[in-house]
């Protein structure tokens, strides 16, 4: 059975609460406006962190493929003379490497098929599902002093890096142990037969 | 350079061979694609292939390991794995 003193201490601890919430709204509404004063304060410091955190991004595959980042100038370039299914075109070899490859497959979400010969490299452009580069076109690149150095997966985990049949059969066209396959994201599998 | 896949996943692989009555020496000659932290050994029937690159579908795994952040081993069997290792 309740007392009236037990009535009494609880309505006591009621106003208390009461209080004590309507402190931690005030220190709220008090914390808020500082911050919000902190925000116009620093705009410009803030606007510069934030173009040049984008900036930093340009180009980074997972970058591109989760936050829709930008290619960066060379990225650009290159997607620029393969503008379609079956495009190919031929760079130096620092001009372009797997890493770019993967961005420009985060940002098109095709395949990308990478042949390297001295100092030049051969990119050839897929579409979303595979690369026309047929058993009989990888024995001609091998007839014309092509090594195989990769392509690309569109996907952002390990299980689409993993290689068909058809990707060991051009490893042994080219004579070659191993190859790398790169999803949108930057990360890779090495194969090897 | 090419690099030895096979070498971070080599002792558990061995040992889950072991305990499991299968021969970790046919895992040698399969095909593989991994990196330090994951390996998948492969079938695959090189007479039903030649599409090349026009072919997209992974060939099958007949095993997979998986390397956690606290080192140890996950380790997935194939369904044809005694088929392909035993």
């Amino acid at each position: 059975m309740q007392t009236a003193g037990s009535r009494s201490s609880r309505t006591t601890a009621g106003s208390q609460d009461a209080h004590s919430k309507k402190e931690y709204k005030t220190y709220r509404e008090n914390r808020i406006a500082r911050a919000e004063e902190i925000v116009r304060e620093n705009a410009e410091k803030i606007k510069r962190i934030t173009i040049s955190a984008r900036n930093n991004a340009a180009g980074r595959p997972s970058a591109i493929y989760m936050t829709g980042a930008k290619l960066n100038k060379q990225q650009m370039r290159i997607i620029s003379k393969l503008p379609k299914y079956d495009s190919q075109y031929i760079f130096k070899k620092a001009e372009v490497s797997m890493k770019d490859l993967s961005a420009l497959t985060a940002e098109t979400g095709d395949e990308f098929a990478m042949f390297t010969r001295g100092g030049e490299r051969l990119i050839i452009r897929g579409d979303n599902k595979s690369v026309n580069v047929t058993i009989k076109k990888a024995k001609e690149l091998k007839k014309e002093g092509y090594k195989w150095s990769g392509h690309t997966h569109p996907g952002n985990d390990f299980y689409c890096l993993q290689a068909s049949g058809d990707d060991y059969e051009i490893l042994r066209v080219f004579s070659q142990k191993q190859s790398v396959t790169y999803n949108s994201i930057g990360q890779y599998l090495t194969y090897s037969l | 350079m090419n690099k030895d896949l096979l070498a971070p996943f080599r002792a558990p692989l061995i040992k889950y061979c072991k305990d499991e009555g299968l021969e970790f020496e046919k895992i040698v000659s399969l095909p593989k694609c991994g990196n330090d932290n994951a390996l998948f050994v492969q079938y695959y029937d090189s007479e039903k292939c030649g599409k090349g690159l026009l072919n997209n579908k992974p060939a099958e795994v007949v095993i997979q390991v998986e390397k956690r952040p606290n080192g140890e081993f996950d380790i997935l069997p194939g369904k044809n794995i005694r088929k392909y290792l035993g």
